[in-house]
């Protein structure tokens, strides 16, 4: 079974994305905050992260920030990042830490699945190109 | 603070549960003490130990943490058999940085009546920044109120040399990472071995942690270690579970607790 984390600080988003995602029978962990995520990071492993960019701790959107601490970590999860910024330099700035795609929010569970599902289906896996 | 570090330290957001501690001699495997255990909310990704206390150092909500441990470690320590001892575990930061640690300590072991010949407080992330007189001076009081003081995870990161020299603990907790395996491992032998000895020399006692396999056990029993925590006798109980443990090891059958060291048998479970 494929180990999904999702990473969003809207409790309710974060709920809605994890139930979708294990009734299409994903192994999904959620974390809501920046520190919750890289713990989980820490003592897991996983097949692919969903990422919103837009994590504030108080002092700021720290999604980015945590970008390279999942390439370190979990160097072959696939990494698929969210966020309502449409700033093509977020976008920009979020492949060149790592991340493997780039969506803007909103989006529909399907289309998220879809894009999803390009990154950590079998037969891709990440150091095959 | 935030969202989940708030639901976490509300009162009901940690549950501690307690393993047994044994001390395994010729014959019998006796209740020793208990080492409690805290876990987040069921279901949550707080409920591993390891994600838990890894998210609080990320936070730097350590002491904060530590104060909640200890009070529903200390409320549900009233359910233990009586005088069993019972260990609980600590950051050295919040020994070394919070000055009103001892008496609020002494308040809540008041509160529930508990003395503190019972407790034994387990150094965790001892980095050798809170190495300081600070933290010296606390646990010179501690000891001083009849606390014991244990350095956990030994032979790993911080729990060094060094921590041994300066803390002079009373006992040394074997990391399960060398007692995993130690049965087909020279080399984990050789580290079990020098830390026996080491405790031996400094006159602290040596718990093994993480024993899961009764080869484990004979492989630690073999290198003169005799209390023994893990899985092969139990899990983390209940507090109120615990005293039916303690009862079976006084009965004259023990059953699957009944034990002969290594060099007394040949062969098989006594």
């Amino acid at each position: 079974m494929k180990r999904l984390l999702i990473v969003d600080d809207e409790p309710n988003v974060l709920l809605g994305m994890k139930r979708y995602f294990r009734s299409l029978g994903f192994e999904v962990d959620g974390a809501e905050e920046r520190e919750e995520a890289e713990a989980l990071i820490a003592h897991s492993r996983y097949d692919g992260v969903i990422l919103d960019l837009c994590l504030t701790t108080g002092h700021g959107p720290d999604g980015l920030e945590i970008i390279p601490y999942i390439r370190s970590h979990c160097p072959d999860a696939r990494l698929l990042v969210l966020s309502a910024v449409g700033a093509p330099d977020t976008q920009s700035e979020a492949i060149r830490l790592g991340a493997d795609d780039y969506l803007q929010k909103p989006q529909g569970l399907a289309e998220l699945h879809r894009h999803l599902r390009a990154l950590i289906e079998p037969d891709t896996p990440r150091h095959a190109s | 603070m935030s969202a989940a570090l708030d639901r976490l330290l509300a009162p009901g957001g940690l549950t501690p549960m307690f393993q047994p501690v044994f001390q395994v001699t010729a014959g019998t495997a006796q209740l020793a003490s208990v080492e409690a255990l805290v876990r987040g909310p069921a279901g949550s990704n707080f409920e591993r130990a390891d994600v838990l206390f890894d998210y609080v150092r990320r936070k730097r909500a350590e002491l904060e943490t530590d104060h909640a441990c200890l009070s529903t470690i200390l409320a549900a320590a009233t359910l233990l058999p009586g005088h069993l001892r019972f260990s609980a575990n600590v950051h050295a930061v919040t020994l070394s940085r919070d000055p009103g640690f001892v008496d609020s300590l002494l308040d809540r072991l008041e509160a529930q009546r508990l003395s503190p010949s019972r407790l034994t407080l387990e150094i965790v992330e001892h980095a050798p920044a809170f190495a300081d007189d600070a933290l010296f001076h606390t646990l010179d009081v501690l000891r001083a109120i009849g606390v014991r003081i244990a350095l956990d995870d030994v032979g790993l990161g911080m729990s060094n040399y060094r921590m041994v020299l300066d803390l002079r603990p009373d006992f040394l907790k074997i990391d399960r990472y060398f007692v995993s395996g130690a049965p087909s491992d020279e080399g984990r032998r050789i580290v079990i071995e020098s830390i026996e000895l080491l405790g031996r020399r400094f006159g602290a006692r040596v718990i093994a942690e993480g024993a899961e396999t009764r080869e484990e056990v004979d492989a630690c029993l073999g290198l003169g270690v005799h209390l023994i925590q893990g899985h092969y006798f139990s899990g983390a109980l209940p507090a109120a579970a615990i005293g039916s443990v303690a009862q079976s090891d006084t009965a004259s059958d023990a059953g699957a607790r009944q034990w002969r060291t290594p060099a007394a048998v040949s062969g098989g479970v006594a």
